[in-house]
Formats: C-alpha cells, sequence, structure tokens
C-alpha cells in the first residue's frame, strides 16, 4: 500500500545535516540522458525523457515526458566529438520549450558535429 | 506548522529505491533517487586537488588536461550522464574551455574529461572544472 508524508525539513536523527523539502525538490535534476548522436541516435539511459530527436548533424533535442512549469530552467551538457573526445568544443542550448530542450554541438572551428557521446542534465521547475 | 523528519534513511515503502515527490507546480510527480545528482566535484585541474565534492575518493591526473574523478560508491553501470564545465588556463578565464568526455574510460568506478584552451586543439589544465553525475549507484 503507497503511503503519503508531508514534511518541512529532513534532518539525520543527530538532528544535524538539515535539508528543507525545497531544496530537495528544486535542487533535484528534473531530466537527464546519456546519449549516442551518431548514426541512428539512441539514448542509452535517462530520466523524464521520452524521446530524442535527431535534426541534423550535431543538433539533437530531448523531449520531457513531465513538463517542465515554465522555459526558465538550467541545461547544462557536454560532449565527445570524436573517439578521442577532441572537437566537442561548444554546445549551446537553444530554442528552450516547456516540454522539450534543442541543443547544437560545434568542432573548434564552428562546424557542427555529431557526439558519439553525449550528457545533459536539466535543473528547474516541473510543471 | 512547520514539520522536521529525523531520520537516517529514507527508503521506500513498496520498493526501497523508488520514493515519490511532488513537482514544484503540483501537477507531476517524479523519482526522488533518480534525480539527486550522485557525484559532484569542484576541482582544480592544475593542481590536482579537489576543493569539495560529493561521492569522491579522489582525483587523477592522467596528463595535462586530463583530470579523472574517481568514484567513493560506484555507478551501477556506465550509462550515467556527466555534465560538465570548465573554465581558467593559467590564471586566464576562458569561458569555452570545455573540450569533452574521454572515451574508453568511462567506467562505473571513474570518468575522465578532457579539457582545453578556446579554439585550441592542444589540452590544457583548467583550474575550474565543475562536474556532476546522474545515473544509477550501484
Amino acid at each position: 500500500m503507497a503511503s503519503e508524508l508531508r514534511v518541512d525539513t529532513l534532518k539525520d536523527s543527530s538532528g544535524n545535516n538539515s535539508v528543507g523539502m525545497a531544496y530537495v525538490a528544486g535542487g533535484s535534476a528534473k531530466a537527464w540522458v546519456d546519449f549516442n548522436g551518431t548514426g541512428t541516435v539512441s539514448i542509452d539511459d535517462s530520466f523524464n525523457i521520452s524521446s530524442a530527436d535527431d535534426d541534423g548533424t550535431g543538433d539533437y533535442g530531448f523531449n520531457f515526458t513531465s513538463n517542465m512549469a515554465s522555459t526558465a530552467y538550467c541545461p547544462q551538457a557536454t560532449g565527445r566529438g570524436d573517439t578521442t573526445g577532441e572537437g566537442s568544443w561548444c554546445s549551446s542550448t537553444r530554442v528552450p520549450a516547456t516540454s522539450d530542450c534543442d541543443i547544437s554541438y560545434f568542432t573548434d572551428a564552428g562546424v557542427a558535429q555529431d557526439q558519439t557521446a553525449l550528457s545533459w542534465s536539466n535543473l528547474g521547475d516541473l510543471a | 506548522m512547520a514539520s522536521i523528519l529525523k531520520v537516517d534513511d529514507l527508503r521506500g515503502n513498496t520498493s526501497a529505491g523508488d520514493i515519490t515527490i511532488t513537482s514544484e507546480g503540483g501537477s507531476a510527480t517524479m523519482q526522488l533517487q533518480q534525480g539527486l545528482a550522485k557525484v559532484w566535484a569542484n576541482l582544480d585541474g592544475g593542481t590536482n586537488t579537489i576543493r569539495d565534492s560529493l561521492n569522491l575518493t579522489s582525483m587523477t591526473d592522467l596528463g595535462s588536461g586530463r583530470p579523472q574523478i574517481d568514484f567513493n560508491n560506484n555507478m551501477n553501470n556506465d550509462d550515467y550522464s556527466v555534465p560538465f564545465n570548465t573554465g581558467g588556463h593559467n590564471g586566464v578565464n576562458k569561458f569555452d574551455s570545455l573540450r569533452g568526455l574521454e572515451n574508453g574510460d568511462f567506467t562505473t568506478a571513474k570518468c575522465s574529461f578532457y579539457t582545453g584552451a578556446e579554439s585550441n586543439t592542444t589540452h590544457y589544465d583548467s583550474s575550474n572544472v565543475h562536474s556532476s553525475v546522474f545515473g544509477d549507484l550501484a
């Protein structure tokens, strides 16, 4: 049987290491993904991601299962551009929406580049 | 009235590894454990020191611009997410000195990065390496 506990603050049994539930909820990632962005793109593992889009070379979109409350969220990312890790110079998050987030990757020279491994996470408020 | 729960160990009732919390907006729920960072680190890649961290035993210098973080409690698999950013080389802030994840050294016990300076393919130590790990603990 499911049980529900309503509490404002969590502490350890000694009364230390206090954390408010607002920090537990607000400080938790609302989505993350480990992603292969070459060939037929695939999600290795994820949280709150329903699907991923291949929108072109080095250009991807992640669709949320549960939407964000607004577009004012905080996505973070990195990647691996080739087998040695070089070339995944720049990543930029663009066109955020409450239901999905796009990201683009480039080489040192600013040329769009697919990523053999991509890590992405998102902090913010769920709807 | 504010309430405080004093506890050392939180576990799900139905499944120990599954605790649900309600979203900020109130219209969705999420699994608490999946949203928690399992590792985070603030490193100085120049002096190879850990300024502060969670769930790290050490960092290893694999070479110039190649810091490795070694986990205390291992991950369940290597399909975890490691967003990171870097900045600062020889005291000069270079905001875009992100390089990428290192291939072949991404295990349940550790992972490593390449860092560098802007518009240059050479790897440089970065004085500020900020990383987190999301995924499943073993």
